[in-house]
């Protein structure tokens, strides 16, 4: 079992992480999930607020963990429960409009800190949410596309009568992906923001 | 909308190299000075950015099972931790003549049903279906309700979820594996919202289903559907029915322990 706590393993812990290893994920989870949910829902959150900003979080982590110079600085018990605490603070703030503040329950690095990751994570994941209400086909002829299949390729593969029909495919798709996300009312304050 | 479509369309034409170069140029001088053009330019890198990264997807769906199984645990917790009270002697002396009536009561229905305390077992065994992170449909349409009403259910919407796959469980042209996925949804949705014999008749036919990805699933909470309504012949045969569709696995260890209850 990798040591959560030792930061002279925080090295191979973020290698683990970096790799997605379902045995890590679950460790962390198993020993900081029921924490963090307890101080969400000391603060205004459901459990489903906490599923959400725990995985919000993790994916900040799992995408910092992505850059090749990225150093964790700090426990990993801080570094995910700032992170979780700016999350929830972000999502507080949109849901009242007002200034919110939360209380602090450790020294923590500031209420700024990873605040682009934070953005991008909430934008990736309305992107997401919307990318799984297309069809089966949509999704295939735009990953396919994504991974630099080329057109040709791509029609061969779903079975369409030309190259031109798969350009079609293609564009009608990401148009109508696009404004299913502009649609959202979530998009407006995060593009704006 | 129409102002979005030009928009797009030019992107597209500028993505798939079909701008002759001078068309190009003006493409990418406009993308400095036309602030609508380069917002949507800078949405659809972001879009790409966000749906064509597989290994993100495959963490995203590992973190989304993870979530679900931690907050339903999280949850089941929070529901057995029982606050201790003070009682006061008159009230203590009232509680204990209503034990002793209850007891005699008990004891004869015990006689007559020989049911367990069926809605103890059922409060510890139910959960919400957590599992999936697939959505499923061989749906190609570019709006995908089956789709949608999954994530309803999963998001813990279920009068959405109802919304959505009611029509679609009356839609005679639907496809047979999306009607299983339907019903199955629509089932635990009924459940979910204590609508047991809507659910009982959603649940059925999936749970009747031979070798599908849902059956057992089903069968189990048909399982739990029988044990609410006390009938503990009904679930005993849908919990054997879990063991013999598949003796390993989650559904089947559940099974196995809530018939040890029972017996």
């Amino acid at each position: 079992m990798t040591n959560l706590q030792t930061p002279v393993d925080n090295a191979i812990l973020l290698t683990k992480i970096a790799a997605g290893d379902p045995l890590v994920i679950r460790q962390i989870y198993t020993q900081y999930f029921d924490s963090i949910a307890q101080y969400i829902l000391n603060n205004k959150g459901t459990i489903d607020d906490a599923k959400d900003v725990f995985q919000d979080a993790m994916m900040v982590i799992y995408e910092k963990t992505q850059q090749p110079d990225f150093v964790l600085q700090y426990g990993l018990h801080t570094f995910l429960y700032t992170i979780c605490r700016n999350v929830w603070l972000k999502k507080l703030r949109k849901k009242s409009n007002k200034e919110v503040s939360l209380p602090e329950q450790l020294e923590l690095i500031s209420e700024d800190t990873f605040e682009e990751e934070i953005l991008w994570r909430a934008k990736e994941s309305l992107y997401r949410e919307k990318f799984k209400l297309l069809g089966a086909n949509c999704q295939q002829v735009l990953q396919s596309f994504l991974k630099g299949m080329s057109m040709e390729n791509i029609a061969k593969q779903m079975g369409f009568s030309s190259i031109g029909y798969a350009k079609k495919r293609k564009y009608k798709c990401k148009n109508q992906l696009l404004k299913l996300i502009q649609a959202d009312n979530k998009f407006k304050q995060l593009f704006h923001a | 909308m129409s102002d979005q479509n030009d928009l797009f369309k030019k992107i597209t034409a500028y993505e798939d190299n079909e701008l002759s170069p001078e068309d190009k140029k003006l493409f990418e001088k406009n993308l400095k000075t036309n602030k609508k053009l380069a917002t949507t330019w800078q949405l659809s890198r972001e879009v790409d950015k966000a749906i064509g990264n597989p290994k993100a997807l495959q963490m995203e769906a590992l973190l989304q099972d993870m979530g679900n199984e931690f907050g339903a645990k999280y949850t089941a917790t929070q529901k057995k931790t029982i606050p201790s009270r003070r009682i006061r002697p008159f009230y203590a002396l009232a509680i204990a003549a209503s034990f002793a009536l209850l007891i005699s009561v008990g004891w004869w229905q015990w006689g007559q049903t020989n049911s367990p305390n069926a809605q103890a077992l059922y409060a510890n065994a139910y959960e919400p279906y957590t599992a999936a992170s697939t959505i499923r449909s061989t749906n190609t349409d570019l709006i995908n309700p089956l789709a949608e009403g999954q994530q309803k259910y999963l998001a813990g919407d279920y009068a959405a979820t109802l919304t959505l796959l009611s029509p679609l469980v009356n839609d005679k042209n639907l496809a047979p594996e999306d009607l299983i996925t339907a019903q199955f949804y629509q089932g635990l949705a009924y459940l979910a919202t204590n609508q047991h014999s809507l659910a009982e008749t959603a649940l059925t036919t999936v749970g009747q289903e031979t070798g599908h990805s849902y059956t057992q699933q089903a069968q189990w909470y048909l399982a739990l559907i029988a044990l609410k309504k006390e009938d503990i012949v009904q679930t005993k045969n849908w919990l054997q029915a879990v063991i013999e569709t598949t003796a390993n696995g989650k559904y089947a260890k559940q099974a196995g322990a809530l018939l040890k209850e029972l017996e």
